[in-house]
């Protein structure tokens, strides 16, 4: 399998964060979304080398935005997934369904009743 | 640039890849901003420490350049190889790193030091453009302020302030008691100055006349909270009223350390127009206020300095006669204000943040060249390693680095155990210093950067000459013969302890001059004795003198008391001004200024200060409440000034003016009766100058003679009969000798300091020289062999390995008493009596070094020189 293609949880979490933010995705804002929705710490070292790895990949792109007043004057770089990401987060999500849906009747206890 | 402080922002830089900083930086300013909110300043910048390091494997990761990776590699080589030699001569590391770690150390406290003072009065908003007017007071008279707003469009704002209503009876909740001091102040004082209000505003606090804002502590100490705003507190003595109801209308953040203003209760000058004297706000010749102009940014304060002559006299209608007149800006006031005669705050010494600054860059020099002259002796060890190296390829720069990397690391070990040190030494430090440190290591990243400025500064300075030296080994010739003992690097290594030495003979004699100074200043026959003698403060209001006579009796009764004295000032007080007319200067109204002394009757005979002319003042005789004393400067003075019959002046009369409403009013006119010997009224920094003694019909001081034996009992004594005497204060006293001592309180701190220091460079210093002559008496190990076997005595050799170090001490004597006279000279000059260096401070200074050098050395010579030749000769 070539692993260029491959991402793993972090990532995945990631570029879904990126896609829910849309507009406003930029470093911060993710490290914050993801600690919010998830409940777990990100370091920034952590989100930034994430980041960069995914754009490496071809899974992100960044542009730099305006530079703002606040911030010490610094620019934000907003990230958006591209159609390679899109698609491997499909095929992820896919991979997933796929080994759900097998686990036979009983096996797991998460859903009593059914 | 954004809220955090440079140190992170190069922190940041160093662990970013290039490519990503400008955003990752936006991220970490607003972050750290976030988190300076909620979490504060110490706790963000420890978080923005954290997530700076976690971005450095992103960093590597965006690498590129191979040559980078390899240089890592070799770095990692370079630390092993670095960590093994350190290993392999336990001795070596040890000294290297223990006296590199106490130079950093001493760097370190200083740098604290200095940074901590000159943080003083950095926060006030308006900062750059307050100005404090000073002449040779701190107090100037009232109305100049708002003049000078009225007549230079550059002033735009003037505030005042009053800080001598101390120790006021406070009342809370009638059985609270409590005693402060009280700052009155111009009700603009929080629009002028920048202190945090917690309740109540800055512009509105002093608006209204009975009202008062506290601090922080106070409010706890006084209600248990800070919410207290409308609660009333009830004062006694305050503006001179029996008793006077405040309304709490603001409280503040405690007073900032670095802050020369020091305050915790302010009221407005309205409460004292209302209450007391109206007309002292109106007066020109009372200087009892002090004044903080508010310039417009960019006006020159030099030309109202240069304009005041003109200003004063077209306003007051006297002549200005001081010498100096000054607007003084706000951060300077700390550092800059020694030459006034009189300051209500604590002044720093400008001249002694220099020579602490001085005094730790050689202490660092001498740890760096320790350091520099056993890696150099040691050279011979590392020159196959050199060696090597360059056949495996390593060019110079290569090397360099090596050996660049190899000293910063040992700094950085240093720098641990300085961490060590100054933790230990800080509570030693403040006991002798009387400074509190800690104030200057609140700022972790400040501290931090600090610290490894000082470790990387160290390692550079220390690692720079051994690594050009070491590298520079031809490979061929350290292959060839491996026994290159280093010989050359001799002339600069002498050089180096030379220089060490003669910074250690600077310290010794700059040491022993100051202790001379100061043993002069605390032998010096003051022109009356200080010692044994008490001082009661029973307060101005009401005055003692109504129940003088049971005080008296009771105070006499105790017993160890010798005598007793009432009295108004005591020496080492500030002498006010006031006005004097002499016999045949009639004309001039109301007198010239003299310094005036206010006493008992017989508190001149308990002091036991002579007379050079006439008698004292002596409690029977009633017309002595009006006679005047002069000192022998005085009377020099009036002869030049008012004529020749002063030449016999006793039963010539003087006129004593002070101004009631505004105006000059003569008080009472007497005969001189005696001249009393110059004494030393104030400190030994100053001359003595003209004075005028006479008895004052309000006195608010108790002088007591008592046995220094009993001082126990007798304080106990009169604590107990103190209520009777119907004092607005509580029973509190001194001895003169410590009022007196507290003169040199900084010159003291400033000595001590120098002590501890100048005893570390030189440990320090030995510590090398041991390494060194270790190291030489190794290398010449077959050498002396030899010679023993062809007959050396020991005391032969012993004499061949001290003299090397003799010609060393005495090259650097010579190059160090020029110096440190020059030197000492220039600190002495802070004082107007002060001794003349003596000879024996250089014997002495000289006969110590050259004994801890001999006696460091010679524990080496001797252990070569009695060594078994066949021990050292077998081995090949």
């Amino acid at each position: 399998m070539n692993t260029r293609n491959n991402i793993g949880e972090f990532e995945e979490v990631v570029m879904l964060t990126v896609g829910i933010l849309s507009e406003n995705a930029y470093g911060l804002a993710i490290k914050k979304e993801i600690e919010e929705r998830l409940k777990r710490k990100v370091s920034m070292g952590a989100l930034h080398t994430g980041l960069y790895r995914l754009e490496d990949k071809g899974f992100l792109t960044s542009r730099l935005g305006e530079a703002t007043k606040t911030r010490g004057g610094k620019p934000k770089r907003y990230f958006a997934v591209t159609a390679s990401g899109q698609k491997s987060l499909k095929e992820v999500m896919d991979t997933r369904k796929i080994l759900w849906d097998n686990i036979p009747d009983g096996v797991f206890q998460l859903f009593p009743g059914k | 640039m954004g809220q955090s402080n440079r140190f992170l922002q190069g922190l940041l830089r160093l662990c970013c890849p290039p490519s990503r900083l400008d955003d990752v930086e936006g991220d970490f300013e607003e972050l750290f901003e976030e988190r300076v909110k909620e979490l504060g300043k110490t706790r963000a910048t420890l978080y923005f420490i954290f997530d700076a390091l976690s971005l450095i494997p992103l960093k590597l990761l965006t690498r590129q350049n191979n040559s980078h990776r390899t240089n890592n590699l070799m770095i990692r080589n370079y630390v092993k190889v670095a960590r093994r030699n350190l290993a392999k001569d336990k001795a070596y590391a040890f000294i290297n790193i223990f006296g590199l770690a106490v130079g950093m150390a001493c760097a370190f406290v200083i740098l604290v030091f200095v940074r901590l003072e000159l943080s003083y009065d950095i926060f006030h908003e308006k900062g750059d453009q307050i100005h404090r007017v000073q002449h040779v007071y701190s107090v100037i008279s009232a109305p100049i302020g708002p003049k000078m707003v009225e007549e230079y469009p550059g002033v735009v704002g003037v505030t005042r302030l009053n800080p001598f209503s101390t120790d006021i009876k406070v009342k809370v909740d009638q059985d609270k008691v409590f005693y402060e001091d009280f700052l009155i102040a111009d009700n603009n004082f929080f629009e002028t100055f920048t202190f945090q209000f917690i309740q109540g505003s800055p512009s509105e606090a002093l608006k209204s006349p009975e009202s008062v804002v506290i601090t922080e502590s106070v409010a706890l100490r006084y209600f248990g909270k800070t919410d207290v705003l409308g609660e009333v507190i009830e004062t006694e003595t305050l503006m001179k009223q029996p008793s006077l109801p405040l309304k709490i209308s603001g409280v503040i953040e405690d007073v900032p350390h670095n802050s020369h203003l020091q305050f915790d209760h302010v009221v407005s000058f309205e409460l004292m127009t209302r209450y007391r004297d109206p007309g002292l706000l109106d007066s020109w010749v009372v200087d009892w206020i002090v004044t903080y102009l508010v310039l417009q940014p960019g006006a020159d304060p030099v030309e109202i300095e240069n304009d005041y002559k003109r200003f004063y006299l077209a306003h007051s209608g006297r002549e200005f006669t001081d010498l100096t007149f000054r607007l003084m800006p706000m951060k300077d006031v700390r550092h800059h204000s020694s030459y006034l005669r009189s300051d209500f705050i604590e002044q720093g010494n400008i001249n002694h943040i220099k020579i602490f600054s001085a005094v730790a860059i050689l202490v660092l020099i001498i740890a760096c060249i320790n350091y520099m002259n056993l890696a150099t002796a040691k050279s011979a060890q590392r020159a196959k390693e050199v060696g090597l190296r360059k056949v495996m390829g390593a060019v110079p720069k290569q090397l360099i680095g090596q050996f660049m990397v190899e000293s910063i690391l040992i700094s950085f070990l240093a720098l641990i155990l300085a961490g060590g040190f100054v933790m230990l030494s800080l509570p030693l430090l403040q006991s002798i210093s009387g400074i509190d440190l800690r104030h200057g290591l609140t700022d972790i990243g400040g501290i931090i950067a600090m610290g490894v400025g000082i470790s990387v500064l160290t390692g550079i300075l220390a690692g720079s000459y051994p690594a050009v030296y070491l590298s520079s080994f031809a490979a061929a010739d350290i292959l060839k013969d491996a026994r290159n003992n280093g010989k050359s690097s001799g002339i600069i290594r002498k050089s180096l302890v030379v220089l060490q030495l003669s910074v250690s003979v600077s310290l010794i004699v700059g040491a022993l001059i100051v202790l001379d100074q100061m043993q002069f200043v605390q032998n010096r026959d003051l022109g009356f004795k200080t010692d044994q003698t008490m001082v009661l403060d029973y307060g101005f209001t009401p005055t003692l003198n109504p129940k003088w006579d049971l005080i008296k009796t009771q105070i006499m009764g105790i017993p160890g008391v010798k005598e007793v004295a009432a009295t108004n000032s005591v020496p080492g007080d500030n002498a006010p001004f006031w006005g004097y007319q002499f016999e045949g200067d009639e004309e001039n109204e109301g007198g010239d200024g003299w310094p005036g002394y206010y006493v008992g009757p017989n508190a001149i005979d308990l002091l036991e200060m002579e007379m050079v002319m006439g008698r004292s003042f002596s409690e029977e005789i009633e017309s002595d409440k009006s006679a005047f004393l002069l000192n022998e400067t005085g009377w020099t003075e009036a002869i030049a000034k008012y004529g020749d019959h002063w030449k016999e002046p006793l039963g010539k009369t003087i006129a004593y003016y002070v101004e009631v409403n505004g105006q000059l009013t003569m008080q009472k006119k007497g005969p001189v009766i005696g001249v009393v010997k110059d004494f030393h009224f104030r400190s030994l920094q100053n001359e003595i100058e003209s004075l005028v003694i006479h008895q004052s019909p309000r006195n608010w001081r108790v002088m007591a003679k008592v046995d220094a034996a009993n001082v126990t009992e007798i304080t106990a004594a009169i604590e107990e009969v103190w209520p009777q005497w119907g004092s607005s204060k509580p029973f509190s006293y001194e001895f003169l000798n410590q009022k007196y001592a507290e003169y040199y309180a900084s010159e003291k701190r400033f000595s001590n300091i120098l002590y501890v220091f100048c005893g570390l460079a030189i440990s320090i210093a030995c510590l090398g020289l041991f390494g060194l002559a270790s190291f030489m008496a190794q290398q010449r190990i077959k050498e002396i062999g030899i010679r023993k076997v062809l007959g050396a005595s020991v005391v032969g050799i012993f004499g061949m390995i001290t003299s090397d170090f003799a010609k060393l001490i005495i090259v650097a004597l010579i190059l160090a008493f020029p110096l440190s006279w020059y030197l000492g000279n220039s600190w002495l000059d802070n004082f107007a009596y002060r001794i003349d260096i003596s000879w024996l401070s250089f014997l002495i200074a000289a006969l110590l070094i050259a004994f801890l050098t001999l006696f460091t050395v010679s524990w080496q010579a001797l252990k070569a020189s009695k060594a078994n030749p066949v021990d050292s000769l077998r081995s090949e």
